[in-house]
Order: structure tokens, then sequence, then C-alpha cells
């Protein structure tokens, strides 16, 4: 790539940026990163950070595919984890007369406890395998922010491209829902850094593994940047 | 979403409404199906014009057109943005996730390809790769299943239909996003890992000095 990569604004920087949004989904970025052609940004309530992530005109978008009867790359489980979703929207959005984000922290007592109230049942065990199967794949794609350590959980980047029409119809689906109980989040956090953060076993893995299989994870460094797709696996809000 | 966009308005505003609409179509199209699209089926790819104005649009995201099997379309990351991107570091996809899909892309690619029984340089294939093909002692069961999820997830896998011994994959229709050049490129490191001391391998070592260096310029 040519030297105008560097140069702000041009349409190479643009491309790479795009690039990046593509292949990992939204990006978490200093306030100070300059603005890109197409990229909207969601800053974090605390200022520290904005998240950038695309937009597209009018027209475009998952709509045209089913008119055309293909279908985007599927969901797993895509009405648990919708269900999730719409939960986590009644949890984490309280003022509805404003945008859905940042919204406030949820926790995962009161997903549980909607859950629960939404079939009309008592909390059962096996409930919590459904939603933190959800929660993690609606982490992944960045419509939501899910703590596991702490069993917290906030609405992700993605819901800034939420319109007036969407958040008309999630103000809806918030009044049929159940209403959740209060939230009881985690004492504030310990300013003293854990001594142990967590040296998780992924990463204990992902060390043995990069030493033998070195050869075949470089095969595949190359070929990542080419395929790895996020937005293919986004969970499109209509589902909900 | 809004009236205005940044990025697209230059092209989009010279086009008339009814080419407007077949251009973000098939843009749509190519960019979120899961799988190619048949060119008969939009105009935005039939009319040689207006996928002209398609792919102006893909390169303005770091995109392009890839053509499969002559009749379909689909987009993925232009070379030189890949290129770019990969001597900056950029790996979206964990070590561990990298590992298991290079293990299915050798069982049910590399492999047959290897014996004669898949021809061509696509990387899509029916051969399933059992999950006992993808046990290792380097990867704990957790890690593979959690790791299969994610990469299932992003349609870089996908299950095969033959469960006759238990759940087994196929590479996914991501793959086919994959441009003539990253295909070689996929090729050309499997062979440097899988045979280093082979001829091929000094072949490819002669032709391009570093492994991800090898897109044609």
């Amino acid at each position: 790539m040519t030297a105008d990569a560097v140069v702000e604004g041009g349409r190479s920087y643009n491309a790479l940026w795009w690039a990046k949004v593509q292949s990992a989904g939204p990006l978490q970025v200093s306030p100070d990163t300059p603005a890109v052609a197409g990229l909207t940004r969601a800053a974090e309530p605390d200022g520290s950070s904005v998240w950038m992530l695309p937009t597209l005109p009018q027209g475009a978008g998952h709509a045209v595919l089913e008119e055309l009867g293909t279908p985007p790359v599927a969901v797993e489980q895509p009405n648990e984890t919708a269900r999730v979703l719409a939960i986590c929207v009644t949890c984490c959005w309280p003022d509805r007369s404003g945008p859905a984000w940042p919204g406030v922290v949820g926790t995962l007592t009161q997903i549980k406890a909607v859950y629960a109230g939404m079939r009309g049942r008592p909390e059962q065990s096996s409930d919590l395998t459904l939603i933190i199967g959800s929660l993690r794949r609606l982490h992944a794609t960045h419509w939501l922010l899910w703590n596991e350590k702490d069993g917290e959980v906030r609405l992700g980047p993605r819901v800034v491209s939420w319109g007036p029409p969407q958040l008309a119809g999630l103000r809806e689906l918030c009044r049929v829902l159940p209403d959740p109980p209060p939230a009881v989040l985690s004492p504030a956090r310990n300013p003293e850094p854990d001594p142990d953060p967590l040296p998780s076993d992924a990463d204990a893995i992902a060390t043995a593994t990069a030493t033998d299989l070195t050869d075949a994870t470089a095969t595949a460094t190359a070929t990542a940047t080419d395929l790895a797709d996020a937005e293919a696996s986004a969970v499109e809000v209509e589902d909900v | 979403m809004s009236e205005q966009h940044a990025l697209f308005d230059s092209l989009l505003q010279d086009l008339s409404d009814r080419s407007r609409d077949e251009v973000l179509a098939a843009f749509s199209a190519v960019q979120y199906a899961a799988n190619p699209v048949a060119e008969v089926q939009l105009a935005g790819l039939r009319d040689v014009t207006l996928r002209r104005q398609v792919q102006k649009m893909l390169k303005l995201i770091g995109r392009t057109l890839v053509q499969v099997d002559g009749t379909h379309w689909t987009a993925g990351y232009a070379d030189d943005v890949a290129e770019t991107l990969t001597a900056q570091g950029w790996q979206p996809l964990s070590v561990v996730d990298r590992a298991v899909l290079v293990l299915v892309l050798v069982h049910s690619v590399a492999i047959p390809r290897s014996e004669g029984i898949l021809t061509g340089d696509s990387w899509k294939s029916a051969r399933p790769t059992t999950v006992d093909e993808l046990r290792t002692t380097k990867i704990s069961s957790e890690e593979r299943r959690l790791s299969l999820q994610r990469l299932r997830a992003a349609g870089l896998i996908q299950l095969s239909g033959d469960h006759s011994g238990g759940p087994s994959y196929i590479p996914g229709p991501q793959l086919q996003r994959l441009t003539p050049a990253a295909r070689r490129r996929l090729q050309d490191q499997l062979i440097l890992a899988a045979a280093p001391a082979s001829p091929i391998a000094e072949a490819i070592r002669a032709r391009a000095p570093l492994p991800t260096n090898n897109s044609p310029t």
C-alpha cells in the first residue's frame, strides 16, 4: 500500500479502518483518534474511550437478503439469543425517552428474574446455561458488553445504530416484558489490582499452543485477516 | 443509518434512483449473504456498469468483488488491505481459534487435495473433519468447544451433514470470500507448515522471501 495509507482521511486510511471494524467488530479507541468517514462513534460514559462502528447508506444492509432469499451467516439459538438481548434492553435502558447507548449496568440476577417472569414460572437452573450462552454470543458480536466475572452486563456499542423506528419497537417490547428487580451491583472495584489477575487457562493453552503449533498458527495468520468477518455473525435486531 | 453518508455519497449521488437501489442491493448481498449470490439474481451484478459501481463502493471499505464458480459473486478483503493489516500485526482471531481452523482446513481440504480427491484452488470441501481429528493435547476439550463455537458463529467452519460418527465440521462459507491471491497464500503456507523441507516448499520460499509477503505486486 502506498504512503497515503497514513494520510488521515485519505482513501487508504479509511479503507484500513473499515477493514478493521469489519474483521474484528466495533473497535474501542482513544478519544483523540481522528474521525473516519462513514464510521460512527459511541463514547464510553466516562469519556476514556470511544467505539468506532460502521454505518451504511439508507437502502443498504441485511434487509435486502430476505427479499433475495439469501440468508446471512446463521446465529445459533436465534430465538433464545434474541430473547436475552430483549431482556438486557429492559434491564439496561431505564430512560426510554432517550437513546439506548450507553444505558446502565444490569446484573445476571435481573436477567434471570425477567427470563423466568417471561416464561411465567419460577427460575430454573437450566435457564442459566441458555442465558450464559446467549450473553457470550451477544458479547462476541458487541450487542452487549458482558462481564462474566462480575455477572454484570451493559448494552454494547452496536446499539448506537438503532434509529427511532427500532427504538419505538423496543420500547413496546420493554412494556410487555416483566419489570426487572432493582440492580444490586458488585462493590466498587478495589483500587489495588488483583495480585493474580486471572492468568486464564486460555492464556496458558494459547502459549503452549503457540509453542507447539507455531507453524500451523503462522499459516493462519495472514489468512485470518482475509477471513474474519465479525459482521457476518452480528445478530439482527429485527429478530427480537 | 442516515440520509447522508460521508463515505459513499460521492459515488451514489451521480446515479439514478433505480441504479442506486440496484447498486446498494448488490453491495448488501455480496457483503452480508452467507454464501455467494448468483449474478443472475441482481442487476447490480449482471450489468457490468453497475457492477463497477459496486466494486468502487467495496474498494472504499477495503473490500473487493470475488467471483465464485463463474456465475456467483461475494466480497472479500482486498489483497493490498489484507497485506497491510497483516504487516501491522492485525489479528482478530485468537491463536487457539487459528489452530482449530487450520486443523479443519488440513483434514477437509489439504489432505483430500494432496490425494487428488479435491481439485482446483477452492477451500470449499464436503470432506468432514471429525472431533477426533481435532483432538490435540495442546488444546483442552473445553477450549476446543468454545473455539468451535466462535468459528461457527463467524462462518469460518460449519457442521457437516454427516453425523454418523458424531459432530464433524467442514470449512464455512466465509472461505469462499478469499481472493485468488489469498487462496494461494493459504495453500503456500500450509505447504510450508506441513512439509518445510520439500522441494515445493523451497520453491515457495524462493518465490517469496517472507511467508506473509507473497501476494502479487
